[in-house]
């Protein structure tokens, strides 16, 4: 099973394999998206220059990097694309390919079609956002071209089972390990990204050390993403009847999500020939991405290493591991990938 | 000719059903545990023969094991009413069509046109804001400028996936000839030639986002895991709940889905216009 890291400056390379990373990727936000769309929505469901590369001289030098070392990068297209945004995708997929990148993480189908029919030469994965919940559709993407699909975060391990045995010897496949567990279901979530106020963003803007922080938006009055923000719900039975009001509740329920975690699953993981296993958070700090990077590997050293280990034992094992790489006192399985590795997996 | 038609999720809707639509929706969009049973779709499709109406089934994304239970009712209907409208909304499910179930027709489901519904969109994109705002967080003090969407962007948050030639011409090939849309509260833009796809809108109902974790029991405080793992306590067929914030209009939700609700409908000249040649109705929220 390979780690896949996020990066998003061309310094933050040598560390992160140095960390245990077998494969990279990132974004890249061209100042011509930028001039036209602003922030507006995304190009690759991560907003601003924190999270992203925005010169291709840039982004080139870190593939040279990572490709020394023999690393390939992959690069996030996977936002969802209207037809007047298509001729310049098209220019950016242009530099991306002279960058020397190794591929394209994508989530709309409409990009998937068209990158054949330009003639695209890499590898093409299949992002979260294209919703591959079944064998079925893992096939589909692979008959449209791409080689690799990343499985929905919200699947159980068992799901992924049932979609690995019927799938993965045609078509690779690369699961969540690390942070962001969406509330929502990915694909299918359009709740409007927009621009948060990040200080990331808000610092790559403004010069250091100002107490005064400018920016400019469409939308001054921005909230937040629809899933953080916090509701008054009033509930009611199917008569209409009110039968309880409750404040400031998110309206579907959330854990820490920086801090969701699957590794307790890699020994399933490992039988069922995941190919690779993502660690979100393109735009966290490198020290962050560093931490992160070492304890998965260091989970999956623990796979290889100890063979006679029993599943029990590595997910305890995972579990002490999470706890001292992040300082909690118990893993509390809030924010947990895949809680059914735990739990029997329930439902009428 | 505008074909309307009503969307009910269980045998109970029945009792919407009233004179002046002529096509039946039976099924759900959101979970594979709402797949209905065989027994329940023989008796929908009874009514529907006894009514004179046309019928749809409405199926939702699927894991591997929905997939199958679906199989069940495709194997079923493939030879008892072959010709069948399935609204399809996961692309396993498209993929077993057409190699498994060539007689039956699929349709584009709402959940894959990939419109941009986030409620706060229309405020955005209609009112134009030009206040700046302040505020502090932590030490530091933030000063917002607000920037004019500029004209040539005015349709970008309105449009849908079916738009591009390349996704329609891959539609015919998968035997489409209709796709789903929702009322979008910021208005809809369809650029679709004439008679190349056929699109049916979604009304007063649109959805909003989904989810798997669903905390599904609103009347129980909230539990580590959630619903992935516990036993699914089919709340969504006892409550619904009305969420407020004040930068939205009120949201619905119900079991693992948000909608909000658009009671305006374009009028019939617009609906012409944009390829619209059906309006499915839900006369409660469709979950």
């Amino acid at each position: 099973m390979k780690i896949l890291s996020a990066f998003s400056k061309k310094d933050e390379v040598l560390p992160l394999i140095d960390a245990g990373a077998d494969e990279l990727y990132c974004g890249i936000v061209p100042y011509a998206w930028e001039a036209k769309y602003s922030v507006f929505d995304t190009l690759n469901r991560r907003e601003g220059y924190g999270a992203n590369f925005s010169s291709f001289n840039d982004l080139s030098a870190a593939v040279r990097s990572a490709h020394n070392r023999e690393v390939p990068v992959f690069i996030t297209m996977n936002g969802l694309y209207t037809p007047g945004q298509y001729p310049l995708i098209r220019r950016i997929i242009h530099s991306i390919e002279l960058s020397g990148a190794d591929g394209l993480i994508i989530a709309d189908i409409g990009l998937l079609l068209s990158l054949r029919k330009w003639g695209f030469r890499g590898q093409v994965h299949m992002g979260t956002g294209g919703t591959t919940f079944n064998s079925q559709t893992a096939l589909f993407y692979k008959q449209l071209g791409a080689c690799r699909i990343i499985l929905d975060r919200q699947l159980t391990v068992g799901e992924i089972k049932d979609i690995a045995r019927r799938s993965a010897a045609k078509v690779d496949l690369e699961v969540f390990i690390l942070n962001t567990l969406c509330s929502n279901v990915d694909g299918f979530c359009t709740f409007y990204h927009g621009l948060p106020v990040a200080s990331s963003q808000v610092n790559a803007l403004n010069r250091k050390n100002m107490k005064v922080r400018f920016f400019k938006s469409y939308d001054p009055d921005y909230q937040g993403h629809g899933c953080s923000l916090n509701f008054s719900k009033e509930v009611f039975d199917l008569n209409g009847k009110k039968l309880k009001s409750v404040a400031l509740k998110k309206a579907f329920l959330q854990g820490d999500i920086h801090k969701s975690c699957g590794v307790c699953a890699l020994f399933d993981f490992n039988k069922m020939k995941i190919k690779a296993l993502k660690i979100v958070e393109r735009g966290a700090p490198l020290e962050s991405k560093l931490r992160d990077t070492r304890f998965v590997r260091q989970a999956v050293d623990v796979l290889k290493k100890k063979r006679s280990l029993s599943r029990g034992d590595f997910i305890s094992a995972m579990r002490s591991l999470y706890c001292q790489t992040y300082g909690f006192k118990a893993c509390s399985g809030f924010s947990c990938y895949y809680p059914s590795v735990f739990a029997k997996e329930g439902g009428k | 000719m505008i074909e309307k038609a009503i969307f009910i999720t269980g045998l109970k809707g029945l009792k919407y059903v009233t004179r002046g639509f002529n096509r039946l929706y039976f099924g759900n969009e959101f979970c594979e545990k709402r797949i209905p049973k065989l027994e329940e779709l023989k008796k929908a499709l009874r009514y529907c023969r006894k009514h004179k109406l046309l019928f749809s089934l409405v199926t939702p994304y699927v894991t591997d094991k929905g997939l199958s239970r679906l199989s069940k009712l495709l194997d079923w209907l493939v030879n008892a009413r072959p010709g069948t409208e399935v609204i399809v909304n996961d692309y396993g499910l498209l993929n077993l069509i057409n190699k498994k179930y060539i007689l039956i027709k699929p349709v584009l489901g709402r959940l894959l046109t990939k419109q941009k519904r986030d409620p706060r969109i229309a405020d955005l994109i209609n009112t134009q804001p030009e206040k700046h705002t302040f505020f502090k967080k932590g030490n530091e003090y933030y000063i917002v400028f607000s920037k004019k969407i500029p004209q040539e962007l005015s349709g970008y948050f309105r449009e849908a996936n079916i738009n591009l030639p390349v996704i329609r011409s891959f539609l015919k090939k998968y035997r489409i000839d209709r796709a789903e849309v929702d009322n979008l509260l910021q208005g809809i833009k369809l650029d679709i030639p004439e008679n190349d796809l056929f699109v049916s809108l979604y009304f007063p109902y649109g959805y909003i986002t989904t989810t798997r974790l669903c905390s599904a029991n609103p009347m129980r405080k909230e539990e580590k895991f959630a619903c992935r793992i516990s036993s699914c306590e089919r709340s969504c067929l006892r409550y619904m709940e009305k969420l407020k914030n004040k930068y939205m209009p009120v949201l619905y939700k119900k079991g693992n889905t948000l909608f909000f609700k658009n009671t305006r409908i374009p009028s019939r000249k617009k609906l012409i216009a944009a390829g619209i040649n059906r309006i499915v109705y839900q006369p409660k929220i469709p979950l």
